[in-house]
């Protein structure tokens, strides 16, 4: 009776059998399957309840207001304020991708003081009240000419704040980034009158024709989601010198050779008054000086004269005057692209007086003023602001730069020479809540809010027919420990010689209140407050002056030819928009990033579009790497044909080619800016480059 | 399949795309990805593995300088539904584990990604383009994960996934809905891409549902649907009057005459329009 | 075999062949398949739930009778907001309402006061019920449309004194009572098992289909 296998074969098949009979080989089964999809690193979002916080976006100029949707204490999706005069319920791509740019790896995490060479990357970090300390100290050191303070707004609280605290230290270097609205606003002086802090609007609710000079009307031009729709409805004429997406939605494309739309305009003015197109009684009662504008103009810019700088024929000039006296209200607009470069006064002149001869000026449909914003704490209008802003880019001049909201060093560096008068600028302070190129160049780091997590006025600066200012929102708690510059700017104002009484404020709360002033109640209930209709209607409009305009003889060339040689630069650069792109201070977080075509960006190389014939005449191929270079700087690019450009001009991204933020953002392309160079506008003195002359070399 | 219905009336949910409006801005394809925790590469070139439910494709009429013209596709899922609406999608067609299916009470055919393998079948048998595959785990790097909607599931490498018509949505409007005791209306379920679109070039709602805007515009004239001949029978219709676009719409040889309209081709059967 | 032809000696002792196996030894081989059987079967009934399962308390103790009767039914603090979406566990904000301070004698509500809410820290409650993420569950449609009982799916948990230990499978992480307090898989009640299955099985006699899988699933 020894055991044998026998007996442990029984046992095993007795073990199998009642194995088998017992949930045990079941339930671990079903449980290791369940098991094997239970991966720790797949995020399992939190649930909540869902609410939804109002705001606004700070990101261009357009003035959005949002709709932040929460769970619980998370911000999960941005959309538009369904009850926005300006947005209407929607949002660009730019905007709704704030969620990242919020929870993002391009935050800087608290404030820094660089610790290695500028540009390495290393900081230590500090307390807030040594980095103020820090900030009051090197203001004090500095010499009052040598300080400027670059700021994201002109006006509105926070600009008003910046300039108290450049007068504390004895500085007059109040600076912004100069846009179209800038030039436009002194071509409204000098034809329409202007008070201080009077801008520009076009009521394009009323037009019923958009003659747009170069404008990326559908791409981002004015308040962007308010200009798209009018893209889709309103009639439009596009001059452009290549197939943009407005143009190719518009009525009429004309192909004008690039940086032209000012003499094309003016063509076109000379075209209404040599087929008497214009409005006659108006011209006749409500304007000055048409006589002598209207000899100039038939001197020098008749449709015939104009072709040999436009390259438009006659006949299509013809044809677009037709349309725009044949329109009941239209409307001429200009600024290239988004408008975020100047145009020439003598450009916009040029616009203001083809909407004159329509009678397109301070009424329904047309250009019109928009009145200055009743903020109880003013802003200084700044003086010759293109001649400060050069000598930023002209070594030697500035000791300490503090930056908000502006990134100067990808914004302002059009040329390798800007660039490095930038970098030798003594102390750079930056107040960004992202690691932008600006500070990543920075000495000390200050960093704001972004625009969900704090309270603050937006002026609003887009273009709107009336005066228009919104209010951000803190949707959250601040992600980093992060400080509103205003309340910063409050702290070390107050810790300057003499700055006490300029900065009595307990918090920049309550500087804001009061800063708003009547504006207040409006901005804080509903997250907005506008403006009356600044232009008269009916019988009121023929009856009173608030119509009255000066035609104006432009001094300074119409046209400024690109920088560079043609022999050696035998193409024509110009940038092109999007409204996936973000071409401000700001770069797309990563979900804009994936909207952007492989034919505009492959792996981190820019694409340059171009027409087949120039591509054959550069030798390159489609998808050929090639050098583009401009008097200022050359990059790597890759060649995309299409057939909507103009021969001889080639087209790159505006917006590409960010070397800070992250992984996701920097690193992708090249900057249109950087090879964009100067073009110093006499009328304004400011930097009213549209292009640049381009060589275009394989490999 | 069970054809067998839970709701009162069977529902046809879809989309039509005015081709005239659409700026290519891109705010569908960003509201869309923020709404549905769509993963994100540091390098987004490569549209092979860039992943877009709904993707903004970019055609033009071809034409030399200066008559060139361009029109912007954008592109969700189709949310086929197969000759007759029998729901022979192709993707559902194909797929081994049941991870997409079409459902017969709204026509969405959803996707879950726990069923999913990743064999891609759907992918190969998708004429549209629509599906995208994880290659990788997607990666939430510094506080990215906090944006993450808890209405949408994040994916795990292996698995495909798509447009889902926000049927999310849907299920949280129903859930109103039911609270109040009605039937959820035309603008309470709304994807999160017709609600971003600036232009209001996407509109959509019941197919099938005569009070719904979609209703009388997949009627339009200038109504067609991508690759028609294919009898995918897709739920998203376009909109225009040029004659170019309409020819985009479809892969014509020479001069073979371009599809007279939406379901031009249709069979007749037991379910369809 | 011998070279002589001599027969085997074991054959010839006990006669015919397997005698004493069919005897003695079967019976042991038997025993042994009887005892494998046995001892699988327990393993596999007995042990297995044992090992299987690990065993912790919530944070503290919280009696859903004393509740229901001071503040009412379930929906008092399992209720439905405006939105359609339901609360399910109350937060803090909602149990602060009465108990800022402590309103009672017991050693439950000290923790809670002391622990929780003075440190404003939300509760981390084991709930029985959880999901995995792929599942979207509608109370609404449920509770309202279907008007179900809480107690069809989550069991008398409203009339108990103190919440029952949080039993969690070990491989998956998920609590006991989605597989069922029975490891088998059977049940009495309807509450005593809610996997997937157990869904589609109520749907598909209820409706007469299981849906669409979006329906359940996101």
């Amino acid at each position: 009776m020894k055991i044998n296998r026998r007996h442990f074969l029984a046992l095993g098949m007795g073990a199998t059998a009642g194995t088998m009979l017992s949930p045990l080989p079941w339930k671990l089964t079903d449980d290791v399957s369940i098991w094997t999809q239970n991966w720790s690193w797949t995020p399992v979002p939190e649930i909540g309840e869902y609410y939804y916080t109002g705001g606004a976006c700070t990101l261009c100029p357009g003035g959005c207001s949002l709709a932040v949707r929460k769970v619980g204490e998370r911000v999960v999706k941005i959309e538009g304020a369904e009850n926005s005069p300006i947005n209407t319920g929607d949002l660009c791509g730019v905007g709704i991708s704030a969620t990242q740019l919020l929870y993002g790896p391009s935050r800087i995490e608290g404030p820094m003081v660089r610790s290695g060479k500028r540009g390495e990357g290393k900081w230590k970090s500090l307390s807030w009240e040594d980095a103020e300390a820090l900030l009051a100290e090197k203001l004090g050191a500095a010499s009052g000419s040598g300080v400027a303070a670059l700021s994201a707004t002109k006006t509105g609280s926070m600009a008003a704040l910046i300039q108290r605290l450049l007068d504390t230290v004895g500085s007059d270097r109040f600076l912004t980034l100069p846009s179209i609205y800038d030039t436009m606003e002194q071509a409204m002086a000098l034809t329409m009158g202007r008070d201080a802090g009077e801008s520009v609007g076009f009521d394009m609710e009323n037009t019923d024709l958009i003659l747009s000079l170069g404008s990326a009307v559908a791409e981002g031009w004015g308040s962007p989601v308010r200009m798209v729709k009018a893209a889709g409805t309103k009639k439009m004429i596009q001059v452009e010198p290549f197939l943009s997406t407005t143009a190719s939605m518009a009525d009429t494309w004309v192909p004008a050779k690039p940086g032209t739309e000012g003499v094309f305009a003016l063509s076109v003015a000379a075209a209404m008054i040599q087929e008497k197109l214009y409005d006659h009684i108006f011209v006749s009662t409500a304007t000055e000086g048409f006589e002598p504008f209207s000899a100039w103009l038939l001197e020098n810019y008749t449709p015939k004269k104009a072709e040999a700088v436009t390259g438009v024929s006659p006949a299509m000039v013809k044809k677009v005057a037709v349309a725009f006296a044949g329109a009941r209200r239209p409307v001429a607009v200009c600024g290239r692209g988004k408008g975020e470069t100047p145009v020439s006064l003598a450009e916009a002149l040029a616009v203001f007086a083809l909407n004159a001869l329509k009678g397109s000026v301070q009424r329904d449909g047309g250009l019109v003023k928009v009145g200055a914003l009743p903020y109880a704490v003013a802003t200084a209008e700044a003086e010759a602001m293109g001649e400060k802003l050069a000598a930023l880019t002209e070594k030697g001049k500035t000791d300490l730069l503090m930056d908000w909201g502006t990134n100067p060093f990808y914004t302002l560096a059009s040329s390798e020479k800007a660039k490095e008068a930038l970098a030798s600028i003594g102390t750079i302070v930056s107040f960004s809540p992202y690691m932008d190129e600006t500070a990543a160049m920075a000495d000390l780091i200050l960093p704001d809010h972004m625009h969900l997590e704090k309270t603050q006025d937006v002026p609003v600066r887009a273009g709107l027919e009336r005066a228009t200012v919104t209010l951000t929102q803190p949707a959250l708690a601040p992600v980093m420990d992060t400080k509103h510059t205003g309340d910063v700017l409050i702290s070390v104002g107050g810790q300057l010689d003499g700055g006490g009484d300029a900065f009595g404020w307990d918090d920049y709360e309550s500087y804001l209140e009061e800063s708003c002033g009547e504006m207040w109640e409006a901005l804080y209930d509903e997250g907005l407050w506008q403006g009356e209709i600044a232009w008269k209607k009916g019988l009121e409009r023929i009856l009173g002056t608030s119509q009255r305009f000066t035609f104006v003889i432009p001094e300074g060339p119409v046209y400024t030819p690109a920088e560079g040689a043609e022999s050696s630069h035998p193409y024509t650069l110009v940038p092109s928009w999007s409204l996936r792109i973000a071409s401000g201070a700001v770069a797309d977080a990563p979900f804009t990033m994936k909207t952007i075509e492989d034919r505009v960006l492959t792996k981190g190389l820019s694409h340059v579009e171009m027409h087949p014939s120039t591509a054959k005449k550069a030798g390159l191929k489609d998808g050929d790497t090639a050098t583009l270079a401009t008097a200022s700087g050359k990059a790597t690019v890759k060649v995309t044909l299409f057939e909507g450009m103009m021969p001889g001009v080639v087209a790159m991204a505006a917006g590409l080619g960010h070397t800070a933020f992250d992984g996701f953002i920097g690193d992708k392309g090249a900057s249109y800016t950087a090879l964009s160079g100067t073009m110093v506008d006499p009328g304004t003195g400011f930097n009213c480059a549209w292009g640049a002359r381009a060589s275009l070399t394989k490999g | 399949m069970n054809t067998e219905s839970n709701e009162t009336r069977a529902k046809k949910f879809g989309m039509v795309i005015d081709l005239d409006k659409c700026t290519g801005c891109g705010s569908c394809m960003v509201a869309c990805s923020a709404e549905n925790n769509v993963p994100v590469r540091k390098d987004e070139s490569d549209k092979l593995l860039s992943t877009t439910w709904i993707r903004v494709y970019r055609v033009t009429n071809g034409k030399d300088f200066p008559d060139t013209e361009i029109c912007y596709f954008p592109r969700p899922c189709m949310h086929c539904g197969g000759k007759g609406d029998h729901g022979h999608s192709p993707c559902v067609s194909v797929c081994p584990a049941t991870a997409t299916d079409y459902d017969y009470t709204t026509g969405i055919v959803s996707q879950i990604y726990t069923r999913c393998f990743g064999c891609r079948y759907c992918m190969a048998a998708c004429p549209y383009h629509a599906r995208y595959f994880n290659w990788w785990d997607p990666v939430w790097p510094a506080n990215l994960e906090e944006g993450l909607s808890p209405d949408v599931s994040p994916r795990m490498r292996g698995v495909v996934e798509k447009c889902s018509f926000c049927f999310h949505r849907y299920q949280l409007a129903r859930d109103k809905a039911y609270l109040e005791e009605r039937d959820v209306e035309e603008m309470e379920y709304q994807t999160a891409c017709t609600q971003a679109c600036p232009s209001g070039a996407i509109t959509f709602g019941d197919l099938d549902n005569p009070d719904h805007e979609v209703y009388t515009l997949k009627k339009d004239k200038r109504a067609f649907r991508l690759l028609e001949r294919l009898h995918t029978n897709p739920k998203v219709y376009y909109l225009s009057d040029r004659e170019w676009v309409r020819r985009a719409g479809d892969n014509y040889l020479g001069d073979e005459e371009t599809t007279k309209g939406p379901g031009a081709y249709e069979h007749k059967g037991t379910g369809g329009h | 075999m011998s070279l002589t032809g001599e027969k085997q000696t074991g054959r010839e002792q006990t006669g015919s062949p397997g005698d004493s196996v069919k005897k003695g030894d079967s019976g042991l081989v038997a025993l042994f398949f009887v005892v494998g059987l046995a001892a699988s079967l327990a393993v596999g009934w007995i042990v297995f739930p044992k090992l299987l399962y690990s065993k912790s308390e919530q944070p503290f103790d919280f009696s859903h009778v004393t509740h229901a009767d001071a503040v009412g039914d379930c929906d008092s603090c399992h209720f439905f907001r405006d939105d359609g979406t339901y609360a399910g566990v109350p937060t803090l904000a909602q149990c602060v309402e009465c108990h800022e301070e402590v309103q009672g004698e017991s050693e439950a509500e000290e923790i809670f006061v002391n622990e929780y809410v003075a440190e404003e820290k939300e509760v981390p409650w084991k709930v029985y019920s959880r999901q995995p993420d792929c599942v979207f569950f509608s109370h609404a449609a449920h509770v309202k449309a279907a008007e179900m009982e809480c107690a069809e799916c989550h069991g008398d948990i409203g009339e108990s004194e103190s919440l029952k230990p949080y039993e969690e499978n070990r491989i998956t992480g998920y609590s006991r009572d989605i597989w069922g307090q029975n490891i088998g898989g059977f049940k009495k009640n309807s509450w005593d098992r809610m996997k997937m299955d157990d869904c589609g099985a109520c749907h598909k006699e209820t409706m007469g289909s299981k849906g669409a899988c979006f329906q359940c699933h996101k």
